[in-house]
């Protein structure tokens, strides 16, 4: 957990230099974690109440990784 | 509510609107670029505010609000999902771009005549476009017209209140073009997004507060999680609502022709960054509107009639707020779909037909068809019943031209014949699957079949039509034109971020 937050703080603030095929591969990963995570794990009635959460992270994650993708824009 | 408060308040927004149109009618040549894409000159915050408010329909206070009360959060997922499809935006909308400034391309469909060197390829994609969009207009139209009539029990009949708006929207976007719906879209989108986060705090209080709703909600934890209380979101049903929606920025003409109005890249960027911050606001916005309405009114069964119910409940100035801010949705998505559909009918029919034709004649002549695309609309407004079963087939069909549009900007092996073969069998094999889905009767097929026809007949028809442009790509000969398109649009993008 802790080495996620360092490399999501990297992504973001620190803005290190990932090669497109790591955005690409975080960003399909993001994608299926969307579909598989609610309909397995987040079923079991104790972890339902998480469901809303979890899409809003995963999704505001794939948000980050766009601007990320974007940052050059510049002209 | 009163129906004299409620026309007059329609009356007094769509007036504004009108001025604020006006304001961009004086702003606007009179050249097919001004008129259609304002001459791409629109800064990153009023393109942020156009892409939202086209993209966001009534659907979302409406529809989702309703869908999220019964079904669940499946609704939230199904919306952000959409919102995450905004990386093939990222992905390909500078492609779009530099490509719409390189070869002066206005519409979407014109950049696959341009790309794929086919002219009736731009001809016949425009014309599906048409086809396929206005039964969706005629959705947007209904529900304005059931939503005012229902509020005014009737005393607005549904039939005036879908022309009040229609003929209004039509004039402005006449009048104006491109700069009239793009500064009326941004007002829409405030009023969209104020009346949202208004309906919500009132909820919120009317429920008896945070903390109230979320221990209720606790106690019925279905309503949490998927597949939601009746079902309604399972894995399959899932997939069906979110393929077709995560594509929604390439497939839908009126949302890439968006692609083409930025004064720069810059502004592109805060276009798409200032769409995704608005869109994840409103969908949570929306989407806890409808958490909040499940306890409010757990009662109703018919997800369209939530908000309306809500909106009785609430003091009427606010009540008449959020009807504005549902009619702006549905305005906001008409205008942008009116002008697109007369401008592909101006740059690849018009301009196909009679090539002769100078700008002004193509520019009067698209117009004229704008009204055109207006009664159509009201015709199919008027006689509902399937028309609704079409309009939300739309993102279905429209998928089925999103192989055609990748390829056309990053794959130089793609090319005319690879072009026509996916979009016919894409549409070929939806069309087969939708009838199947009409005709036979689930009792009597295998289980592979039933699940077959579960899924959403588009994504089906996606598959197929992504397999077809691949082998069609690679077994035939490669067109010189189109590897320099590609080859240019690399090279401009080398010289843009470098």
């Amino acid at each position: 957990m802790e080495k996620l937050i360092y490399f999501l703080f990297e992504l973001v603030v620190i803005r290190r230099k990932m090669k497109s095929w790591l955005v690409i591969t975080c960003f399909i990963a993001l994608l299926l974690l969307a579909y598989l995570f609610p309909y397995t794990i987040l079923r079991s009635p104790e972890l339902t109440w998480f469901t809303y959460l979890f899409w809003c992270i995963d999704a505001l994650v794939a948000i980050a990784l766009m601007f990320y993708v974007m940052r050059s824009w510049r002209v | 509510m009163d129906p004299m408060t409620v026309l007059v308040s329609i009356i007094a927004f769509l007036a504004i609107c009108f001025f604020i149109a006006h304001q961009g009618k004086l702003r606007t040549e009179r050249t097919i670029e001004d008129y259609f894409i304002a001459r791409r000159r629109i800064g990153g915050f009023i393109a942020a505010m156009t892409y939202s408010a086209t993209t966001y329909s009534a659907f979302m206070m409406v529809g989702l609000v309703g869908l999220t009360a019964i079904h669940g959060v499946g609704a939230l997922g199904f919306e952000l999902v959409y919102l995450m499809g905004l990386m093939l935006a990222v992905l390909l909308g500078l492609r779009f771009y530099v490509a719409g400034k390189k070869r002066n391309i206005i519409t979407p469909a014109q950049l696959l005549t341009e790309r794929y060197g086919s002219p009736l390829l731009g001809m016949t994609v425009a014309i599906l476009y048409h086809v396929f969009l206005i039964p969706y207009m005629a959705a947007q139209l209904i529900g304005v017209g059931v939503l005012v009539s229902g509020l005014t029990n009737n005393a607005i009949p549904f039939e005036i209140g879908a022309l009040l708006v229609i003929v209004a929207t039509l004039a402005y976007t006449l009048w104006g073009g491109m700069r009239a719906v793009a500064w009326t879209d941004t007002l829409q989108a405030i009023v969209m997004l104020a009346s949202s986060l208004t309906m919500l705090f009132i909820a919120f209080q009317l429920a008896g507060g945070v903390g109230a709703v979320f221990e209720k909600l606790a106690q019925d934890s279905s309503v949490l999680g998927v597949p939601g209380p009746h079902n309604r979101f399972t894995l399959i049903a899932f997939i069906s609502m979110t393929v077709p929606w995560f594509f929604f920025c390439v497939s839908n003409p009126q949302v890439v022709q968006r692609f083409y109005i930025p004064k720069s890249v810059g502004a592109l960027r805060n276009m798409i960054g200032g769409f995704l911050i608005f869109g994840f606001i409103y969908t949570v916005i929306v989407t806890l509107l409808g958490l909040v309405a499940h306890i409010l009114v757990p009662h109703i069964r018919d997800p369209n009639m939530v908000t309306p119910t809500l909106l009785t409940m609430i003091w009427e100035p606010i009540a008449i707020l959020v009807l504005l801010g549902i009619l702006a949705a549905s305005i906001s998505t008409l205008d942008s779909i009116m002008l697109t559909l007369s401008s592909e009918f101006a740059m690849n029919v018009v301009k196909v037909v009679r090539p002769r034709y100078d700008e002004l004649k193509a520019l009067m002549i698209s117009r004229a068809f704008m009204i055109v695309i207006v009664l159509a609309t009201i015709v199919f407004s008027f006689t509902r019943g399937f028309i609704v079963e079409l309009a939300v087939m739309s993102s279905s069909w429209l998928l089925q031209f999103v192989p055609a549009f990748i390829a056309a900007l990053v794959w130089k092996r793609a090319n005319k014949i690879s072009a026509y073969a996916s979009i016919v069998v894409g549409v070929a094999v939806t069309g087969i699957l939708t009838l199947a889905r009409y005709i036979l009767q689930p009792g009597k097929l295998s289980s592979w079949m039933q699940t077959i026809l579960q899924l959403d007949p588009g994504v089906w028809g996606l598959l197929a039509a992504t397999l077809t442009l691949l082998a069609f790509s690679v077994s035939t000969k490669t067109d010189e034109r189109g590897q320099r398109f590609v080859k240019e649009i690399e090279e401009a993008l080398r010289e843009l971020l470098k």
